[in-house]
């Protein structure tokens, strides 16, 4: 059990599937060493088979005891074997194959979703590792070298202690912990801590063009965060019922439209996207979460305050994130990190929370030299 | 493995038949003095069989593996040790059928593996530590080699128990594995200094251990085959008598199964233990011990039931168990189920079986329980 | 030093785990370590946590070192990004994210950027970069290269350039930067070399297919609308043939921000696309019919009485009188000023007012004041001095009827019946009455009627029309039709109206594009120019159904011909300059910029005729695209992260964005930017031709005769250096930049410092807005100017034109809005539509690794289940897809969301990427559009705003599994 645990909210109404964060997250960790085929961050559309493939049937998570389930390993062909292009032989007036068979991908069913033309539906789950209190993974490592970190409760792979056994990600429901085969050990998600520490937010969320992630400590109240996940109960965990107590939490799709009946003619108040699919992913919970944002969405159409569509609306970038970084500073310093590369602030815009007053920098100066950081003690 | 079973399943038979009339002997491996220690040089000694069973004690939560390891019989591997002044050699023979090498770019195959496992105290007044990996009373060392594509995976341990498996830098020791196509199996060969500071190997009468893992049947970790602890002699050093008589207790036909196995049920040890037809223990409650008898000693059964604290065995990792009947912290979080772990740890740090001392019972009770748990392979 | 794939490799696995996880030693104990509860505490948590930090700390490089840049190939998205290196090599990037908020009440422009974007600095390393001059030794296309210099590469270029203009004339060139390259800076380098030699110059929005011919015709601009912040504070946003959760990835989130705001989302696309998945409505139009779905809700419009008399009679023609004798407008020179019915009055007072500006008759147009009853002429059309748009003034009160027919006297003292063009769109719009057109349009009556009132009602409504409307035959009708809704119900400006494109007025850039008026641009229609280069009548000829084609156009195909033929007879050539769209047909020596020509160009016959036709082909790219494997030069032009470069237009935010390379970059090869290969290639002119003078004396080696694009009446060959780059300012891409932010007044006061500073972007000053002011705090609409100032539109009217009395317009019976059905052959099932990918901006960026794993990783064909499942066809087999002109292989993608009479395919596969190199495009004909064609009456004069388009998706096909 962390001390705090920081969390994001992602809002699946504003979800656009356009997969900036899904690349950012490659170029930032894995186009590399033998991470090729991981996705830390995939988009995926529902419903569908998602990444891996039939992920949700693969077991791990925790029964209604608490006892761990077991669960499976996915095979390649399930993540999706990355393959290559000749692109050298474009010289040669070759034509551009790919240098390996095509049988799936992580994004193989694009926009598919469910249901028949006119009443198609399909909407996008980004996914990150969920980081979570009672997390799969960390209970399956036999060798114990999965753990929270106390400051913030994201979950790492100690890759000095992994011997490769892969139990964790029979563990995670989710499947969002990996095996790096060339190293022959599990990698994962990391919420891009490297970056959190010196102030910027995780590479997924702080280019997510939708503006759909917001970033900060569920204990913060001030922040967007624990007020869309305990304030207003519109964010909700993905999948309950595996019983890992998800930090990742999601505003469920209330935008969908009408569907049409046999003469075309729209069917006044109908829903594409059935619910028993959303109660699936959300559990009873999404009930609510729908009607208050549809109740909130209302008093704003009325021209009324609503600080949940304030929230949702997010009229500031920066704002979305709330790193509270003079916390990370009290850390470091606890671990004698203080002023390390590790710990020097980047960027100044994105640092406020619970005990970090936002830095007020004059637009534009961000790119100059750091401004020095002033202290305050407090909390947590 | 699979075309093996055949063969195996009839070998096993021959060994729970002649169950409790079992010797020491089978246990003990002779190691001869050569000057030149070679993988050659001791291919040209006699050979001693030893059995691995699949272990049970503990059960984890891969799936496919889980399916694999009903289907697992014991295997019988060949052994050979020799040793002078500097060094200890030791080969390791063993029929698989199916090579299995961890490849470049898959996520689901597993390599096979072996190694060898040294307790690092051992000799007269010493109790056997755990064959898992050792206990927080008695570490091991652990050598382990494993069949990765384009890697030399060759590692040296030290573990006091489940999950504390930790690796240090061993220098001069050397550990190949080799397959040899024609006769479908895998030659490994260990060499390494017969002293180091973490191990002093040179005595009469040497505890050492192994254990197999057939890629094939995803075994890796716990998920494999073990010996009981077998006994290097080592022929020209002298063997201490009492140590000699401690480890030798039990062998051969000591006492009465059926009785043994009432007087566990009258004990209580099903309320706990999960074993043969008695499954009413919750899953991970306490090791699991359906075929301790093919890889626990006599003295060891005697000692663990005897005096448990002497033997702590850690439990798997410990987040395996939620108790969700408990209150969840700010962050969700529910607490262990410390109905799990099978030690109680004090604030000084010391810890103690959950499992009561059976001290009360009598010499014949105890052997007759033994002779019982020996026949559970 | 050139850098190569591996080297780039190399550079990015020296981070990570293989860095951190070497030998045992490296993190050797002599103790088991026991960890009591991971969840709680962890004893070793450094290794790891150092490790990704230090990965962290690698990738981000020295900010220091960091480079600005955007992605603007034809996306126009116009996003600012940070770029960071480690030792030269350029890591990875990501939006600046600095923009300001402009208004605590709007959504901020952050993170602007996207999904292909996000990748550049993995695709500027890739094995396709060209890395050096290379000069075709094998055929063309088969692939055989050899590596030349630079000195060899330019002198080859400029040699063939040079004597095409000795033995052709300038209009034997064809230099062009095509849409892998649009921005101020960069982009302006070809433009300028092609201006200076006088060498043909095509209309690239025109031959894309991304004009808005229809909509020029209704405004007098095709490119109109808003910033996209504007989209937030509607209370209806409508989105027609669009799907900008798509192709518009940077501004989609005003959307859904909008929607949250209380906003109401409306998609009208024939595909259940993946903005229509939020909407609030979605419409699901038949492919082609939107014209009569637009004609529909002009109709309910007009029934309902939803439309505002007081604005269409001061700001539309719509009052406007046209003669029932002959369709013609009433003109001031029709009549008899003399009938006392002619208001002489308001005639006189506009005169005074006039100051003596001349009225030219034939362009003052009269409606009947029914305050007085008589006919008046109307302030504010091209020909009548008087520019206002107001019908109150001192000397006159104008309240022009709309409706009933009235007798004017003309000159021979004849008379004849006129009436309001209201009268006739009424008429017009009666036939396309919704439940009339419902079996077309597959659009239900409750929806237009629901569609009506959400366009009337609300304070602020738009509709925003896609890329895709123009792409059919007929969709310059359609365009026009769905352009002329939203004034019926007094949109402009703050009150919402129309959009396609914004576009800020950027003056001063005429330094770096023009030449002090000595020489004009040769410049020809894009859509005639590639229609005649590339012989595609042929394809016309095949594809396209006799009866089909009569029933629709009311013409047989040869008369349609023949029609084409005269048209294009008057604008051809030299002579053919302000005589209809210009082309010429004896170009030869081609210099290409970022043109991959044969992936775009539709039909069967061009890609041949073109190689036949093009006797050399210089082409200047970064990367090896499909075209490239045709050239006889190849020239290695520099990416976006190696170059400067400024880009502002098109309009959907209010910035500027810089492309600042990062500091100690190292090379990519021997590429250079198009600045540096222009200037070069301009001095190797001068010198050969300057050689060839003194050789011979003769003036004709340094004078090219130019009588009709040049002052001197020459191109001066012996100036041509100090012109082209402004006696030694302007040589390089970074010359550009700083001299249009010298000369550029919406850019001031901006230096490149000051922009990198602020994360690579400036903003546009209050001067940027065309027809509205651009406030500091508020989005931008267009024409407020117009609709509170009363200034006229730049039409024939002056007004929001629904009225053009061009004869062929008449003939064809397009004189008011109006629709026609699609041509496409109907003996073949499927209509092949062709809309943006998420995944590439045409061709670029198609072929990234990166992208394509997230993919199917080859072209795929989008299918309806049912007609999957009728023709036996399951996911992921193969098919040919095929009608009378071509065919082409793809993988079959089972998709609900396709109509069952349409076929989809994201376009911008390359040619390479299909067996036989066989593009989707081999199916699809591309014939001329008579109307857009048609060329002079008022405003539809030949010129950016007004030519025409090819035509993407007029083409019908079958499937068959392999």
């Amino acid at each position: 059990m962390s001390k705090r645990q920081l969390a994001m909210v992602m809002d699946l109404n504003k979800c656009i599937g356009c997969q900036t964060c899904t690349v950012a997250c490659k170029t930032q960790w894995t186009n590399r060493n033998g991470r090729e085929y991981m996705y830390w961050n995939n988009v995926e559309t529902h419903p569908g088979a998602g990444y891996p493939r039939n992920w949700m049937e693969a077991g791990g998570g925790f029964d209604q005891d608490g006892n761990l389930r077991d669960g499976i390993i996915p095979d390649m062909v399930d993540y999706g074997i990355p393959w290559d292009y000749n692109h050298d032989e474009l010289f040669k007036g070759e034509l551009l194959h790919t240098k390996s068979e095509l049988e799936w991908g992580p994004n193989w069913d694009e926009d598919v979703g469910g249901g028949e033309y006119p009443n198609s539906y399909f909407f996008y789950i980004p996914r990150i590792c969920n980081h979570c209190s009672n997390p799969g993974c960390l209970a399956a490592c036999p060798r114990e070298a999965i753990f929270k970190r106390e400051q913030d409760g994201i979950v790492l792979v100690d890759l000095e202690r992994c011997q490769g056994y892969r139990y964790c990600i029979a563990g995670c429901p989710y499947k969002k912990i990996y095996f790096n085969p060339k190293i022959s050990k599990s990698e994962k998600c990391i919420f891009c801590f490297p970056r959190v520490e010196r102030g910027l937010p995780p590479a997924c969320a702080h280019q997510c063009v939708g503006r759909i992630r917001f970033v900060g400590f569920l204990d913060d109240e001030e922040g967007q965060v624990y007020k869309l996940v305990h304030k207003y109960k519109v964010a909700l965990p993905l999948r309950p019922d595996f019983g890992t107590q998800p930090n990742v939490y999601y505003v469920p799709p209330l935008f969908d439209p009408p569907k049409f009946d046999e003469n075309m003619a729209p069917i006044e108040n109908s829903r594409r996207i059935p619910m028993e699919y959303l109660e699936l992913l959300f559990g009873k919970e999404v009930h609510q979460a729908l009607d208050t944002l549809r109740k909130e969405m209302e008093k704003r159409a009325r021209g009324e305050e609503s600080e949940l569509m304030d929230i949702l609306i997010a009229y500031s970038h920066r704002d979305m994130f709330r790193l509270d970084n003079n916390y990370y500073q009290q850390e470091a310093a606890k671990k004698g990190l203080k002023g390390s590369e590790f710990f020097r602030i980047v960027d100044q815009r994105y640092l406020q929370g619970a005990n970090t007053q936002r830095v007020e920098i004059k637009d534009y100066t961000f790119h100059e030299k750091i401004l020095p950081q002033e202290e305050k003690k407090s909390g947590h | 493995m699979k075309k093996t079973l055949a063969l195996l399943a009839l070998s096993t038979l021959i060994i729970s038949s002649n169950a409790g009339t079992d010797s020491f002997n089978d246990d003990v491996i002779e190691a001869k003095s050569l000057n030149n220690i070679t993988e050659e040089s001791l291919s040209n000694l006699p050979m001693k069989k030893i059995m691995l069973y699949p272990q049970y004690t503990v059960r984890l939560n891969d799936a496919n593996a889980n399916k694999k390891i009903e289907e697992e019989k014991p295997i019988e591997a060949e052994v050979a040790v020799a040793y002078n002044p500097k060094e200890i050699g030791i080969l390791i023979k063993w029929k698989d059928e199916t090579k299995s090498v961890q490849p470049a770019m898959t996520t689901t195959k597993f390599g096979d593996g072996v190694s060898v496992q040294f307790p690092i105290k051992y000799g007269k007044g010493t109790t056997l530590s755990y064959i898992g990996m050792g206990d927080t009373k008695h570490p091991v060392m652990v050598y382990l080699k494993k069949a990765v594509e384009g890697r030399d995976y060759q590692k040296a341990f030290i573990a006091e128990g489940f999950g504390s498996l930790t690796e240090i830098s061993e220098k001069g020791y050397t550990f190949t594995m080799k397959y040899d196509d024609a006769n479908k199996q895998w030659i490994a060969f260990i060499k390494k200094p017969l002293k180091t500071a973490d191990l002093n190997l040179a005595s009469g009468l040497v505890p050492v251990a192994f254990a197999i893992w057939d890629g094939d049947s995803l075994n890796r970790d716990g998920n494999k085959l073990i010996t009981n602890w077998k006994f290097i002699k080592m022929d020209k050093m002298k063997v201490d008598p009492n140590y000699l008589k401690y480890v030798s207790w039990g062998y051969g036909d000591i006492g009465n199964p059926e009785r043994g196995k009432e007087l566990m049920i009258q004990n209580g040890c099903n309320g706990c233990h999960r074993y043969a037809d008695q499954t009413a223990a919750p899953e991970g409650l306490a090791p699991n011990l359906s075929k301790i008898g093919g890889y626990s000693n006599p003295i060891y059964l005697r000692e663990s039931i005897v005096n448990p604290n002497d033997v702590v065995i850690r439990n798997l990792n410990i987040n395996r168990h939620y108790n969700k009947a408990a209150e969840k912290d700010k962050n969700g979080a529910y607490p262990n189920n410390d109905m799990y772990t099978w030690y109680i740890k004090d604030d000084k740090g010391n810890i103690t079986s959950k499992m009561p001392p059976y001290a009360q019972l009598s010499e014949q009770d105890l052997k007759d329980i033994v002779a019982y748990l020996k026949t559970l392979k | 030093m050139a850098l190569s794939r591996r080297d780039f490799l190399k550079a990015m696995s020296a981070t990570g785990a293989a860095l951190g996880l070497g030998s045992s030693e490296a993190f050797a104990k002599s103790k088991a370590m026991v960890i009591e509860d991971p969840r709680s505490s962890y004893p070793n948590s450094s290794f790891v946590e150092n490790m990704y930090r230090k990965e962290f700390a690698y990738t981000y490089g020295k900010k220091e070192e960091h480079g600005t840049a955007y992605h603007c190939v034809n996306c126009q998205g116009n996003c600012a990004w940070d770029v960071w290196v480690q030792n030269g090599i350029v890591t990875r990037e990501n939006q600046s994210a600095n923009y300001p908020l402009l208004n605590p009440k709007i959504p901020d422009a952050n993170p602007r950027g996207c999904n292909k974007g996000v990748q550049h600095s993995q695709v500027m390393y890739e094995k396709d970069r060209i890395l050096y001059p290379m000069k075709r030794v094998g055929e063309r296309g088969e692939g055989k290269w050899k590596r030349i210099s630079w000195d060899e590469a330019i002198t080859e270029v400029a040699t063939r350039i040079y004597e095409t203009m000795l033995t052709v004339g300038p209009q034997g060139n064809y230099i062009h930067v095509g849409s892998g390259m649009l921005t101020e800076a960069r982009a302006a380098s070809g433009k300028r070399l092609g201006t200076l030699l006088g060498a043909v110059r095509p209309y690239i929005a025109s031959y894309v297919g991304d004009m808005f011919p229809g909509v020029s015709l209704v405004y007098g601009e095709g490119n109109i609308g808003f910033s996209y912040d504007f989209v937030y504070t509607a209370n209806v946003q409508i989105w027609w043939g669009q799907d900008p959760n798509k192709s518009r990835i940077p501004d989609a989130h005003y959307l859904w921000e909008g929607k949250y705001n209380g906003g109401k989302v409306i998609v009208i696309t024939p595909d259940f696309n993946a903005t229509a998945k939020g909407a609030d409505l979605w419409v699901p139009v038949r492919a082609g019919y939107d014209g009569f779905l637009a004609m529909a809700i002009i109709n309910e419009i007009i029934q309902q009485k939803l439309y505002k008399p007081n604005f269409i009679k001061v700001f539309t023609d719509l009052p406007f009188l046209v003669r029932l004798d002959n369709k013609k407008l009433l003109r001031l020179s029709d009549i008899d000023k003399n009938d006392p019915m002619f208001d002489k009055e308001v005639f006189h007072n506009m005169q005074e007012k006039a100051h003596g500006k001349e009225f030219e008759e034939h362009e003052v147009f009269l409606s009947y004041n029914l305050k007085n009853g008589k006919f008046t002429i109307m302030p504010g059309s091209e020909g009548n001095p008087v520019k206002t748009l107001r019908l109150k003034d001192l000397g006159w009160d104008i309240d022009p009827a709309l409706e009933g027919v009235y007798e004017v006297r003309l000159k021979d003292g004849s008379k004849v019946k006129v009436t309001p063009v209201f009268e006739l769109l009424k008429e017009e719009a009666k036939k396309f009455e919704a439940s009339k057109v419902f079996k077309l349009t597959n659009v239900h009556p409750k929806i237009v009627e629901q569609l009506a009132k959400d366009i009337a009602l609300p304070k602020v409504a738009f509709i925003s029309m896609g890329f895709t409307i123009g792409k059919y035959f007929n969709g310059m009708l359609a365009q026009r039709a769905i352009a002329s809704i939203t004034p019926l119900c007094g949109r402009l400006g703050p009150y919402g109206g129309f959009n396609t494109e914004n576009e800020w007025a950027i003056s001063g850039l005429a330094k770096i594009s023009g030449f002090g008026g000595k020489y004009k641009e040769r410049f020809a229609s894009g859509f005639v120019s590639e229609f005649v280069l590339g012989n595609m009548m042929e394809d016309f000829d095949r594809l396209y159904e006799e009866d089909t084609f009569k029933e629709v156009m009311g013409m047989s195909k040869e008369e349609y011909k023949k029609k084409v033929e005269e048209m294009l007879a008057k604008s051809e050539g030299d002579k053919g300059i302000g005589h209809g769209k210009s082309y010429w047909k004896d170009v030869q020596t081609f210099l290409l910029f970022a043109d991959a020509r044969f992936r775009r160009n539709k039909g069967s016959t061009y890609k041949k005729a073109f190689l036949e036709k093009a006797k050399f082909i210089a082409y200047v790219d970064f990367r090896m695209s499909d075209f490239a494997n045709y050239a006889d030069i190849l020239l290695p032009a520099k990416s976006h992260y190696e170059v400067w470069d400024l880009r502002t237009n098109p309009g959907y935010h209010r910035f500027a964005n810089l492309a600042h390379p990062p500091a100690n970059l190292k090379p990519v090869g021997e590429a250079k930017s198009e600045w540096e290969i222009c200037t070069m290639i301009v001095e190797k002119i001068q010198e050969i031709a300057m050689k060839k003078y003194k050789e011979t004396g003769d003036q004709k080696y340094i004078k090219i005769p130019d009588p009709e694009l040049s002052k001197t009446g020459y191109r001066d060959l012996d100036t041509l250096v100090d012109e082209f780059t402004i006696n030694g300012q302007l040589r390089t891409d970074k010359d550009a930049v700083e001299i249009a932010l010298e000369n550029t007044d919406q850019f001031k006061p901006n230096t490149i410092e000051s922009m990198f500073k602020r994360g690579g972007y400036l903003q546009l000053n209050e001067k940027a807005g065309k027809s509205s002011p651009l406030y500091p705090d508020k989005p931008y609409n267009v024409f407020e100017n117009n609709l509170f100032l009363y200034e006229r539109f730049e039409t024939l009217s002056g007004r929001i034109t629904y009225y053009v009395d061009d004869d062929l317009w008449i003939q064809m019976g397009a004189n008011v809005p109006t629709a026609k059905e699609p041509i496409r052959p109907r003996k073949f099932p499927f209509v092949l539509m062709t809309p943006h990918s998420r995944w590439s901006i045409h061709s670029t960026y198609k072929t990234s690794t990166l992208l394509l794993r997230l993919q199917r990783g080859k072209p795929y064909v989008m299918i309806n289940p049912e007609i999957a499942k009728k023709k036996g066809i399951k996911d992921g087999d193969e098919v040919r897809v095929f009608n009378s002109i071509g065919e082409f292989y793809a993988m079959a993608k089972i998709y609900p969301s396709c109509p069952k009479d349409a076929i989809l395919i994201e376009h911008g596969w390359e040619p390479f990427f299909y067996k036989g190199r066989k593009g989707h495009n081999e199916t699809v004909a591309s014939p001329l559009n008579l109307l857009e064609l048609s060329d002079g009456w008022g405003h539809l004069k030949f010129g950016g705003n007004w030519d025409g388009n090819q035509h993407a998706y007029e083409t019908s096909v079958d499937v068959e599994k392999v």
